[in-house]
């Protein structure tokens, strides 16, 4: 799938108009898979996406974690399943509890791509993680006007993201040169003041 | 100089992997879960060397905890670490000026944050 980072961005489509919530939710949609793979990544686990249906994905999860977001340009949720085995790969001290680590990742997630946003000119707030439990779950009904779900693959288990968006009246989502130089800190860096 | 190192983030995975990461390189770690029971820990153990703190927190976040700290004359002096899964310059700048000692962005290496409080508690 191309980087959606690689597309010229420049779209002065006012918000509201279908072209500029294509546009947005192109990016999006392409900022959260790369985040995805990045996350899991950084963690040894090499995602490929999975074609297999939302239902039969999540009939192999025991956890979900939910985190929404809300800026002026955009708001939504990202909820975020992860198969047992997959956690367990992943999971950084082996005496940690699944459930919250599942949290933990959502938040990762979000955070990574809150940091990609921020490219957008886009700063978005974060919610905290609600983790649930249980089996046999199904999507919620969709609340917003931008609804996506992703299913990946590994050898190590499976990954289900599903985002809900909606885009502010007037607001677009345009990469800005400028605000790249500024970049934020990336994962992993360290700085001392 | 004391070597007990205080986390204070919601999450008991990143709790414990800041134990096991400082552990070992003889810091003592002492856990919070919340930034309002971070600043109850600060305020009546004087031992605490030195603070992380994750930023989004239930109850009080790391920004108000390092602005509770530095308030108080007992406290103002403690080094803060911020350790979080955001990058925001904004937000790093807003950390600075409240005055925390530092930024890590999550997932951290272990061996970074040992070189960090090292740093720091010296």
């Amino acid at each position: 799938m191309p980087n959606p980072m690689d597309k010229p961005t420049a779209s002065a489509t006012p918000a509201g108009d279908s072209d500029a919530l294509r546009v947005a939710t192109s990016v999006f949609d392409g900022l959260v898979l790369d985040v995805t793979r990045a996350l899991f990544e950084s963690y040894g686990v090499k995602l490929d996406l999975d074609g297999s249906p939302a239902e039969t994905i999540l009939r192999s999860v025991k956890l979900i974690s939910t985190i929404g977001f809300s800026s002026e340009a955009l708001g939504g949720s990202l909820l975020l399943a992860v198969t047992d085995d997959l956690l367990q790969k992943t999971l950084p001290a082996p005496d940690a509890s699944l459930a919250d680590w599942c949290g933990e990742l959502a938040n990762q997630l979000l955070g990574r791509l809150k940091n990609q946003l921020l490219k957008y000119s886009v700063v978005v707030n974060l919610a905290l993680p609600v983790v649930v439990s249980g089996g046999e779950f199904k999507l919620p009904g969709r609340r917003r006007p931008h609804a996506r779900h992703v299913g990946f693959v590994s050898e190590a288990g499976r990954v289900f993201i599903h985002t809900e968006m909606e885009l502010s009246k007037n607001a677009q989502l345009v990469r800005q040169p400028e605000a790249a130089g500024a970049a934020s800190m990336d994962e992993g860096e360290f700085v001392l003041f | 100089m004391s070597r007990r190192v205080l986390v204070v983030d919601d999450s008991a995975t990143v709790r414990l992997q800041v134990r096991q990461a400082l552990g070992p390189a003889g810091f003592e770690v002492i856990e919070a879960s919340d930034g309002q029971e971070g600043i109850e820990m600060i305020q009546r153990d004087a031992e605490i060397a030195a603070v992380i703190c994750d930023v989004n927190m239930p109850r009080k976040s790391g920004l108000e905890l390092i602005e509770a700290a530095k308030a108080s004359g007992h406290t103002a002096h403690l080094p803060i670490i911020v350790m979080t899964t955001e990058g925001q310059p904004a937000l790093v700048q807003r950390a600075k000026a409240a005055g925390a000692k530092g930024w890590l962005v999550k997932p951290f290496k272990p061996s970074v944050l040992v070189a960090a409080m090292a740093k720091i508690t010296s």
